[in-house]
Parts: structure tokens; sequence; C-alpha cells
């Protein structure tokens, strides 16, 4: 590996996480604003022009609250729990293709940090290692709402963990790849986004990427008023806000797997590959806070008897038409 | 310069080492999960950087995510602590484990100087992929792939007839 091609990773590294970082605040504005038009509100714009400054104003705000730590609270787990929230989050975005390769000074750059053939195992690695930091954190706060809002939300998550994984083998099979890379230069054209032959499939994983980011109607484990605020009630200051924007990255690598497995990544015309992307990635964030506002919250049986019995069965019967219809050749037009 | 590849095996190295020492280090039993999923972590790192990046993959999502969630529970809703279990342990125990060890340092010592397991075979490009781990296990490996899951059906349904209430219907 020679400098050159260290400074190009460098650069790429950090310019994803600038990016991220920045879409995760902004997020968070938007959010706001949305949420208050639909409520018949206005929302959040006095900081800057539009509010533009709100995000920045929120961080300051965070950084200069007093860091508490709860009396009987265990302090490793305490303070090693937000952060492993924050590297799993962050971690997934490694693998996620933003871009076709381009040509810089006549080397081949790609437009993703790594490009290893399993991207999307990769991913839901990182997605279930994020759940110790939700029991963790539940644990060590030594409080009745954050423990057993912890528990709430790791059992939601490996819940739907699975008819997440589930809800994405069709795409596989079509793809015939686990490469990210692969699965969105396989869909070039709009004719050939997985969603026409996927239907079943782009649904499920939106149900159950939207529970397993634990947000409305499936955010239970911070069902505030029955756990005040879940596993990060005793939680203040940089800590909690690394919950916090670890949320919201696990929303934008939900949003941007759902572009690249069902409506093919970074492909669209005129514009340039990667606003294409952003663009298909702002519809699912949009997606998310519009589904906030407009749904109530589910009641835990409800959730947990919809994972198992509707969404699971519904996955597996998902792969096996997938499967039947490959075989009959139906599928490949 | 130092070689990158053998700073990432190093390190790798030393996480699943030190993290399995530690899992038996701790008092704390939810500490001690916490040392055994870095040390799940260490080994994938490996696999990875063998080129089985699937297998690397597999061992996260299934050892150190989905198995250590289940430790993770039980330990912490027993709330198990070390000091409240029995310390009394039979004399065969320790002489079993300390043959175990003796046996496992020699069985070491020997593949370090190459004279055991030594293998020059040289693996294809496919190795440790997707499609090759499939094709194995469905052609020369099918009837220990197809034991196994009979095995692990019949520990599940063994599972859940010992976990099952009778109903006041049924009693």
């Amino acid at each position: 590996m020679d400098a050159l091609t260290l400074l190009i990773m460098l650069l790429k590294t950090v310019m994803v996480l600038v990016v991220l970082m920045t879409l995760c605040a902004y997020t968070t504005l938007i959010e706001r604003r949305l949420l208050a038009r639909f409520q018949s509100r206005i929302g959040p714009n006095q900081a800057g022009f539009f509010g533009i400054l709100q995000p920045l104003a929120d961080l300051i705000k965070l950084i200069f609250k007093e860091d508490l730590t709860p009396v009987g609270a265990n302090r490793v787990m305490f303070t090693l729990a937000p952060a492993m929230a924050f590297v799993p989050a962050f971690m997934s975005i490694a693998v996620i293709p933003f871009g076709p390769s381009v040509t810089v000074f006549g080397r081949q750059v790609d437009m993703v940090i790594s490009d290893i053939n399993v991207g999307i195992l990769f991913i839901f690695a990182a997605s279930s290692l994020g759940v110790y930091a939700l029991v963790l954190a539940g644990w060590s706060s030594n409080s009745k709402y954050s423990l057993l809002g912890g528990l709430r939300a790791s059992a939601q998550m490996i819940s739907y963990e699975v008819s997440l994984g589930l809800s994405v083998v069709g795409v596989l099979m079509l793809a015939g790849t686990l490469s990210l890379t692969g699965i969105v230069t396989s869909q070039a054209t709009i004719g050939e986004w997985y969603i026409w032959k996927q239907p079943l499939g782009f649904l499920l994983f939106l149900i159950s990427g939207i529970a397993e980011t634990n947000r409305a109607p499936f955010d239970l484990p911070e069902a505030e008023n029955e756990l005040v605020a879940g596993y990060h009630t005793e939680y203040s200051s940089v800590k909690f806000s690394m919950f916090f924007v670890a949320e919201y990255a696990n929303m934008v690598t939900i949003s941007a797997l759902a572009t690249i497995l069902f409506l093919g990544g970074w492909s669209g015309p005129w514009l340039p590959p990667i606003v294409w992307f952003l663009i298909k990635i702002a519809f699912f964030l949009f997606l998310y806070i519009w589904l906030r506002a407009t749904l109530p919250r589910l009641r835990y049986d409800q959730l947990m008897r919809f994972g198992w019995l509707i969404l699971l069965p519904v996955g597996l019967a998902n792969i096996i038409l997938t499967a039947l219809l490959l075989r009959l050749g139906w599928l490949s037009w | 310069m130092v070689d990158s590849n053998v700073v990432v095996f190093l390190s790798a190295g030393a996480l699943a080492l030190v993290g399995s020492i530690l899992v038996f280090a701790f008092r704390n039993t939810v500490y001690s999960v916490v040392a055994l999923i870095s040390a799940l972590l260490g080994v994938a790192v490996l696999f990875f950087q063998l080129g089985a990046a699937f297998i690397g993959a597999l061992q996260i999502i299934l050892y150190a995510g989905a198995i250590m969630v289940l430790f993770l529970f039980v330990v912490m809703l027993l709330n198990v602590h070390r000091d409240t279990m029995g310390t009394d342990r039979h004399w065969i125990q320790r002489a079993v484990a300390v043959l175990a060890g003796v046996l496992l340092l020699g069985q070491l010592l020997l593949m370090g100087r190459g004279m055991m397991f030594r293998s020059e075979t040289q693996v294809g490009e496919s190795w440790g992929s997707a499609a090759h781990l499939a094709e194995s296990f469905f052609s020369r490996f099918v009837l220990a792939f197809e034991l196994t899951s009979f095995l692990l059906l019949a520990a599940m349904i063994g599972a859940v007839v010992l976990a099952h209430k009778p109903t006041d219907r049924e009693a």
C-alpha cells in the first residue's frame, strides 16, 4: 500500500464520516420541522435562516449539560455502553457504495470505503453488535425504567433481525451475489429495480428496518408514557448524544440499504449518481418521519406477535415463492 | 515500515487471547460475557484476514451477535455472581483439566514446529466464499450437514418441551 492509496483511503473515510454526521444532524432538524407541520405547529425556526443552525445549537447545549452518573450504577459499563452504540452504527457505513468507480488522475477510485464481497452480511453483523449497547446501558444504569427499556429493545431487535435477514434473501437470490456493489450494478435501469420483482420483500424490509432501528410505531424501548425514555433514561450530555446520533446513523444505514437493495442504488438519469443516491435516501428518511407523525405506537404483545407470527412466515413464504419463480424462469425478463 | 497485515494480525490475536483470559479472570459475570464477545470479535477479524470474509461475518452475526446476547440475558436476569457460586470442585475435574491443558500445549508446540497438521495445499481464489461453502455443504459434507440440522432440531424441541408449562386445560 503506497502513500497515495493511503491518502485516498483517509480522505474517503473522513468525507463519508462528515457527510454521515451532517446527515444525522440535519435529519433531526428536518424531523422536528416536519413533525411540527404535521401537527399544525411551526417548529424550531429561530436559529439561523429556516432554523438551519438549530442542530449546532442543540449540540452545544448537549455538550454543556452536566454529565450525570446515577448512584449505584456500574460505572465501567455505563461509560462503555454509548461507545458500543456509536461504533457499530458508524461501522456499517464503511461498506455502503455510494457511486460507481471514477478515475482521478489516472487512478481508479471506488466510491466505497471498503468493497468486501459480503457487504450485506457485514452490515447485519454490525447491527447485531448494536444490541449490546442497549442491554448494557439498561443494565448498568441501576434504574428500573432503563432495565425494562433495554430488555425490550434487545428482544425487539433480536426478533426483527430475523425477518430483516429473511426479507433480503429474495434480492440476493435474484442478484446472485452478496456484494452491495454487485447488487447495484445488476439493476442499472428503472425496470430492473428489485422492488418490482420483490414487492413483498421490500415491504418486509421496510417494516423490519423500522422496528430494527426502534423507531415509531415500533419505538417501544423508549415509550415515554411507560418508560420515561427507555434505556437512555439516566444518560445526559455527550453520552446521551452518542445514543442519539447512533440511532440516526442506523436510520441512514437502513435507508441506504433499502436504496441499494430495492431502488437501484445510485442509478438514475441526468443527475450525478451520488445525487440520486442521496435523493433516494432522503425519501426513506422522510418516510420514517411521516410514519412517526401518522401511526400510533403498538402495544408490546402486538409487536412480538406481529414479528413472529406474521412477518416471519411471510418472509419465509417470499423466499420459497422467489425460488419457485426463479426455477420456472418467470422472474427473468 | 511495518506490514499492516502483521499489525492487524497481532492486535486481533491479542484481543482474542486477552479476551479469553479475561473471561475467567473477571469476578463480575457481565464483564466475563463482554470479554468473551471481544474474544470472538478478535477471531472474526482473523477470519477476515485469511480471506474468509463470509465465515468472519457469520462468526460475528451468530456467535458474537446472537448467541452472546442470550448469554448476557441469562447472566443479567439471574444476577449470578461468582462469589455465590460453589467453589468446591471434584479432584477428577482438576485432573482432567490439567491433562487436557498439557495435551493442548503439546499439540500447539508440535504445530508451531511444523510437525503436525502441516498442510501446503494451495487454496483456490474462492476459498471461504459463500459459493464455496454452499457447494461443499451440499455435496461432500451433505450427510454431516443434514445430521447437524437434525441435532439442532432435536435440541430445539427438547428446549421447548422443558420450558413448556402445562396450561390449565392440559393440567
